[in-house]
């Protein structure tokens, strides 16, 4: 029995659009909630030398009998250096790309988290630690802001949480508040000689009584101290992990100057006739010719703006250890078509960075600051001078110890 | 009765039914909304804690799969200066050797020390164990130079005389939120909790536990006949040895490979012998094995 005729329509207020709705957005923000990646079905790769080893086949290096069997990440090449197995990566976890753990390397570089922009009265905002980016400006007055690759030396560092437990009896004065002493007359004899007695005392009640056992705990007070310790770095040579000639634009073109310059003597030999050569504005200019006019129009293709700059950042090392320096190199060179200005290099070091002073070099005039971050380390800024050119940069070098 | 049933005319269920539906429609967004965020942020509830027995914790993360069980992760012990350490071998403690010693692990197992030599407590003994709950992922070559760092204080070793229990939770700081702190001056950073809170959990608010050091005052009862149940088993474990640079500047020349010389000292330490290298130069590490010596990686020995 039902209070609505079947005639009428549904009473639910309802309709049946908003119930399909629901439904899809309900899917929607439920699947948008993603767990881990887990790969299933596939053979977990190796995880390295000692990885997945069964304690029947334990390596000849644990205590025991030995087996013949060495067990060892590199195996000595005939002249001595050690040479990585084939395939001898580290495990990484499927789904995931080097370098991992992070929580295992230091890295700089790059820009993580918010994106910097550099505001009009040059003050920076998004610059987080370990960011490396660089601004400028251009002709038609724009301002970009350019992060560099981001590095990542493998160096962990350990720290402890100490916890001290002592199991102690609580310790407790337990006496006497009072004694029943009964007095009595003693008794007099005239006719015996006078003599001492003691009463014994008898405990009235007891006090009370406590269960043992309380913990106490020691917390001394000692807290991490820090130490700055100098090194200097004028080493103007170039270092071999710098990588110059990967790096630095036009390197290449310039290696290929020299097939350039077979083919023009080819070109020449080939030809017998020299030709006009038109430069405009200092490019070479194309003739345009027309069917109609005997005369030879020379032109330039300008291309359309590209301002650019590229910055490239690199480390000496791929490892290190707490206490060790390790040389950060920064190229810096642009590559677009157009001169920009007010080229400004900012490393914001990360807090185990700690830069040794006067290490920083740059091959190009500029003005060098320091600026105290919020990890307790230094903002480093480079004001190069003068506009940078087309296909023209510079290097910039520094060192830090690791913390 | 028809006077409490009011028909509704068109133009109510023209204006309240899509305002209803709209209002539904908002507040079930908002509640999925709020599960969606609270799925994205789920609370921590530690499945481990500082307290449970050792090797408890080891056992459940070998459990979890992955490239732990098996690998000997490299572990160097410190103990202040003339201070001895020995691990247990076929259930009997090996000669003690001057710290720092470097040993492969097993992660999940327990491994009890005897530490001698304690200054100002001459005669004493304190028998700490290690567990290494996780592991390192060092690249191939350099596996040895970065091991867990387990530092034991002469104020931890004066705690377990006193009848104290010291727990060490070693954890892996993540480099960003670690402190400003330079190592080499002050040594391991460490700071302690109080007895109401998880060492294990504050760790891992820091970073990321890889090793327990847990010392009291607890005594074999006879050192001089295996206790299975003391030495926990006594665990297998790799021996890492470090022969001595002949000169400061024959680094090159050790590069070049082992010589028999270096070769004949590896096998020496690592019969046991309490030599401790004495040159500030790089040494080749090696692990030994047999009369054979194989070079792994090159670590500076202060």
């Amino acid at each position: 029995m039902t209070d609505h005729p079947p005639d009428k329509p549904n009473p639910i207020p309802w309709p049946q659009w908003w119930r399909w709705a629901i439904v899809a957005v309900a899917a929607l923000i439920l699947c948008s909630c993603r767990g881990p990646v887990h790969q299933t079905g596939g053979p977990c790769p190796p995880p390295g030398p000692f990885a997945q080893m069964p304690e029947a086949t334990l390596p000849p290096q644990a205590h025991g009998p030995p087996s013949p069997a060495p067990l060892v990440p590199y195996a000595p090449a005939p002249g001595g250096q050690t040479i990585p197995p084939a395939g001898a990566a580290p495990w990484i976890p499927p789904g995931l790309s080097p370098p991992w753990p992070a929580d295992e390397y230091l890295h700089d570089g790059g820009d993580r988290g918010p994106q910097a922009r550099v505001a009009p009265d040059w003050v920076v905002y998004g610059l987080d630690t370990e960011d490396t980016i660089a601004h400028y400006d251009t002709v038609d007055g724009q301002r970009i802001v350019q992060p560099s690759n981001r590095v990542s030396i493998y160096s962990p560092r350990f720290a402890a949480v100490r916890q001290v437990v002592t199991l102690e009896q609580k310790s407790q004065r337990i006496h006497l508040s009072g004694v029943h002493l009964p007095t009595t007359l003693v008794q007099h004899h005239w006719g015996e000689t006078p003599r001492l007695g003691q009463q014994q005392l008898q405990a009235r009640r007891q006090i009370g009584r406590d269960q043992l056992a309380a913990f106490r705990a020691r917390h001394p007070g000692e807290i991490l101290a820090g130490e700055v310790r100098l090194q200097g770095m004028h080493d103007e040579r170039v270092k071999p992990s710098e990588a110059a000639a990967d790096l630095a634009p036009g390197r290449s073109e310039a290696a290929e100057l020299a097939w350039l310059a077979e083919g023009i003597q080819a070109a020449v030999a080939w030809s017998h006739d020299a030709a006009v050569q038109v430069i405009l504005d200092h490019q070479a200019a194309a003739a345009v010719t027309d069917v109609d006019s005997i005369g030879v129009v020379y032109t330039v293709d300008q291309p359309p703006p590209n301002p650019k700059l590229q910055i490239v950042k690199t480390a000496s090392t791929a490892s290190v250890k707490p206490g060790e320096t390790v040389q950060f190199t920064l190229y810096f060179d642009n590559v677009g078509n157009q001169v920009i200005g007010n080229v400004t290099i900012i490393d914001n070091l990360t807090a185990r960075l700690e830069y040794v002073p006067d290490s920083a070099q740059c091959s190009l005039p500029s003005r060098f600051s320091t600026q105290q971050n919020e990890a307790g380390s230094l903002v480093l800024r480079w004001e190069i001078t003068d506009p940078l050119e087309p296909d023209q940069g510079g290097v910039i070098r520094f060192t830090c110890r690791v913390r | 009765m028809h006077g409490h049933f009011r028909c509704p005319t068109i133009g109510d269920s023209l204006s309240q039914r899509p305002r209803a539906g709209w209002v539904g429609l908002a507040a079930v967004l908002v509640v999925l909304h709020s599960w969606a965020a609270r799925a994205q942020q789920p609370e921590v509830h530690y499945f481990h804690h500082g307290i449970m027995p050792p090797g408890a914790i080891g056992g459940v993360q070998l459990q979890r799969g992955g490239p732990v069980a098996g690998f000997f992760q490299p572990v160097e012990i410190t103990a202040p200066q003339g201070v001895s350490v020995a691990l247990a071998e076929n259930g009997l403690f090996v000669p003690p050797q001057q710290t720092p010693i470097k040993v492969g692990l097993l992660i999940g197992q327990v491994y009890r020390l005897r530490v001698v030599n304690i200054p100002f407590y001459e005669g004493l003994e304190v028998y700490p164990t290690i567990e290494v709950i996780d592991r390192l992922y060092a690249p191939p070559d350099q596996i040895w130079r970065f091991p867990i760092e387990v530092v034991i204080t002469e104020e931890d070793l004066r705690l377990a005389l006193e009848g104290k229990f010291v727990t060490r939770v070693v954890y892996l700081e993540d480099p960003r939120v670690a402190l400003p702190a330079a190592k080499e001056v002050q040594g391991q950073g460490w700071f302690d909790v109080a007895p109401d809170r998880d060492p294990l959990a504050v760790a891992d608010q820091l970073g990321r536990p890889v090793a327990i050091l847990r010392l009291g005052a607890r005594f074999p009862n006879n050192p001089l006949v295996p206790d299975p149940t003391f030495l926990f088993g006594s665990p297998p474990w790799v021996r890492f040895t470090s022969p001595p640079a002949s000169e400061p500047g024959d680094l090159e020349a050790r590069k070049q490979g082992p010589s028999a010389t270096t070769s004949e000292n590896a096998v020496t330490r690592a019969q046991g012998e309490s030599r401790r290298p004495t040159g500030r130069t790089a040494h080749k590490g090696a692990l030994a094995y047999g009369n054979q010596r194989v070079p792994t990686s090159l670590k500076p020995v202060r």
